[in-house]
């Protein structure tokens, strides 16, 4: 135990000096103090050194997207082709980027990049002819594959399934979208879809999985 | 000691009143945390201590939960992962990550002989707080082989759950006819350099009860009035005559609603009164800043006056056109509103938790409970009280690099004729 004459206290520590005031501090009892909390080292720097990485991809992608762009307009031949590179470059940032940087749950990663390819494809097909090969053809497939990699994660990694349960409806729901455009000609394809988004959870779980997302 | 937990995967539960708040102002500069610590007189075992809270956290249900995002407001769902306790390794009352605590949204910690619990504001305030760290307790000692009783004292698993232990006692006393506006002055604000951001120092004083409670009867007053009157002088010493005599020096001191609105509710349940005084009354002396500190108390501790004010936050969150706002509109407004006026009205905390009753034959073991609170980026200085054991602990958290608080603090105490003991977590 010591003592500060300034602030008139006593102070356990064995540091010399007091913690109110900085004076010296008189011993009092020669006994070593126990250690009152621990040594804390600097927070480790991991997370700077890919933001760095990240920054010169970041550059080098902006860079890529003003290049082609002026590129594009320079030497017009007729067709946008810069703006499948440019959103090729996004995408890349979407699939890559985005689970690299972690953080993001699964749902909200799956559906960003899910809406991300479907716009994408759409804009391929819009500079290239116009011929609806990405509506027609891919998104149906890409809903299926979302709802195939969640069930899989599900299952595979046994991670709870109240919380990929209202994504999986939500590919349920999307799925019928494509289902009422071209009336029923996709059929043999989505329903597999949407029976497995609706069975393999009860109605009564979703039910109650509704309830609490919805409360007000 | 097995019983049927009354909860299940299928539990959820709103978030309370006052936890609605706590999501939205959320950053690494405004933790909402606050760190209870139990101080044994000898050295955690942490495989005990990991079993005692293996079996703790059944007792609280309202505590083994994560939270998650609905449509329109965030709610808590029972978390099926177990709470893990981890050695003391960073600064006191840091945000707590739920993605690096197995979603929960308190921490078990130790060091040396102490055992800390840290809690986010969400789930508990510091009276519900305390009994979950009681609980740990007991049955580390338990698990030790100490022969200790509950004494009913300590809620046990042997004690069912009972259903107002998490109900939101904010609704329970809601009276719509009586509400008031809260609308009151700005207060000072303190202010310093500041520490490296993730840094934060903790001051503790000790006292004995027996001195600190007669010093008050000589005063003729309650400790809290004394505490918080020393606090305010403390202020104006420190601020060394630079304070605009119109600025007023406003304590905020935190109420246990279940003193006076009778509760068992082990979530959030606490309101607060702001008591102040002008610099230019400075040099009338400490016993007119008492008087004036003990009218303001007086008046604001009725039982009206306390419900009026609580009564608009259940009136907001029972407001139709507030409730169908999407979450994330929701979050941004309060955050905007929390900007502008949240932590203007006072200029420092000083929460009084209490004496933490323990029954006798724990306290053999046991030398003192600690309780600290986080900061905010315009609030860098709190300050809170606990008593146990015979003394009374007070902790200063502070991101600042001046002492001048917490010296002025203390040795305004000492010059009282109080025996102060200092420990720090600095040196």
């Amino acid at each position: 135990m010591k003592k500060c004459r300034q602030c008139n206290v006593w102070v356990n520590t064995n540091a010399d000096f007091c913690p109110l005031c900085n004076e010296m501090l008189v011993v009092v009892d020669e006994r070593e103090s126990a250690p009152l909390y621990p040594v804390i080292s600097e927070p480790k720097k991991e997370g700077r050194k890919l933001n760095f990485l990240a920054k010169i991809f970041l550059f080098v992608s902006i860079l890529a997207s003003i290049t082609s762009l002026v590129v594009n307009i320079a030497v017009w031949n007729g067709v946008f082709w810069s703006l499948p590179v440019i959103g090729g470059i996004i995408i890349a940032w979407l699939l890559v980027g985005l689970p690299l940087m972690g953080g993001l749950n699964l749902n909200y990663m799956l559906i960003s990049q899910m809406a991300g390819v479907q716009l994408y494809l759409i804009l391929i097909d819009a500079v290239f002819g116009a011929k609806g090969w990405a509506v027609t053809y891919v998104n149906p497939f890409l809903y299926i594959a979302v709802a195939i990699t969640i069930s899989l994660f599900v299952i595979l990694y046994r991670v709870e399934w109240r919380d990929y349960l209202i994504t999986l409806v939500l590919m349920a729901v999307i799925g019928i979208c494509p289902l009422l455009n071209i009336l029923f000609q996709w059929a043999n394809v989505l329903w597999p879809n949407m029976v497995f988004g609706l069975l393999v959870f009860s109605p009564d779980k979703l039910k109650k999985e509704i309830r609490k997302r919805l409360h007000l | 000691m097995y019983m049927e937990t009354v909860h299940n995967e299928d539990t959820w539960y709103k978030l309370d009143t006052a936890a609605k708040l706590y999501p939205a102002i959320l950053s690494p500069k405004q933790a909402s945390v606050f760190r209870l610590s139990c101080i044994l007189k000898e050295p955690v075992d942490p495989e005990i201590l990991q079993t005692a809270l293996t079996v703790t956290i059944r007792r609280y249900p309202s505590f083994n939960v994560r939270l998650k995002r609905g449509i329109f407001w965030f709610y808590f769902e029972m978390n099926e992962k177990l709470p893990v306790v981890r050695p003391e390794s960073v600064y006191p009352c840091q945000l707590i990550d739920p993605k690096e605590n197995n979603d929960f949204l308190f921490q078990v910690s130790w060091f040396e002989s102490r055992i800390n619990l840290e809690i986010f504001h969400g789930i508990a305030d510091g009276s519900g707080g305390i009994e979950f760290l009681k609980t740990l307790v007991y049955y580390y000692l338990l698990l030790q082989g100490k022969n200790i009783q509950t004494l009913g004292m300590i809620l046990t698993l042997e004690t069912k759950v009972d259903p107002e232990e998490t109900e939101n006692s904010f609704h329970r006393y809601y009276d719509p006819l009586f509400q008031t506006s809260r609308a009151e002055e700005k207060a000072y604000h303190f202010s310093g350099s500041a520490l490296p951001q993730h840094q934060l120092r903790l001051i503790h004083g000790l006292i004995p009860v027996e001195e600190l409670l007669n010093k008050a009867r000589a005063y003729q007053t309650t400790v809290t009035e004394y505490l918080t009157a020393v606090l305010i002088k403390a202020f104006f010493i420190a601020d060394g005559g630079k304070g605009d005599p119109d600025e007023i020096v406003k304590i905020s001191v935190p109420i246990n609603l279940r003193k006076l609105f009778p509760s068992k509710t082990v979530r959030n349940f606490s309101f607060y009164v702001n008591v102040g005084e002008r610099f230019k009354n400075k040099q009338n002396g400490f016993d007119s800043l008492l008087s004036t500190v003990r009218e303001q108390m007086k008046d604001q501790m009725q039982k009206d006056k306390i419900s009026s004010r609580m009564n608009p936050n259940v009136s907001l969150e029972k407001n139709a056109a507030i409730q169908v706002v999407p979450l994330d509109i929701k979050q941004a407004l309060i955050k905007q509103v929390h900007r502008i006026i949240g932590d203007d009205l006072f200029t420092c905390s000083l929460s009084n938790l209490g004496v933490v009753s323990i029954p006798e034959t724990m306290s053999s073991y046991i030398s003192r409970f600690d309780f600290s609170l986080s900061i905010s980026e315009r609030i860098p200085l709190n300050c809170s009280v606990c008593s146990s054991n015979g003394i009374v602990s007070f902790t200063f958290s502070s991101s600042l690099k001046e002492t001048s608080v917490e010296q002025a603090f203390f040795r305004l105490l000492a010059a009282d004729q109080l025996p102060v003991t200092i420990e720090s977590n600095q040196g």
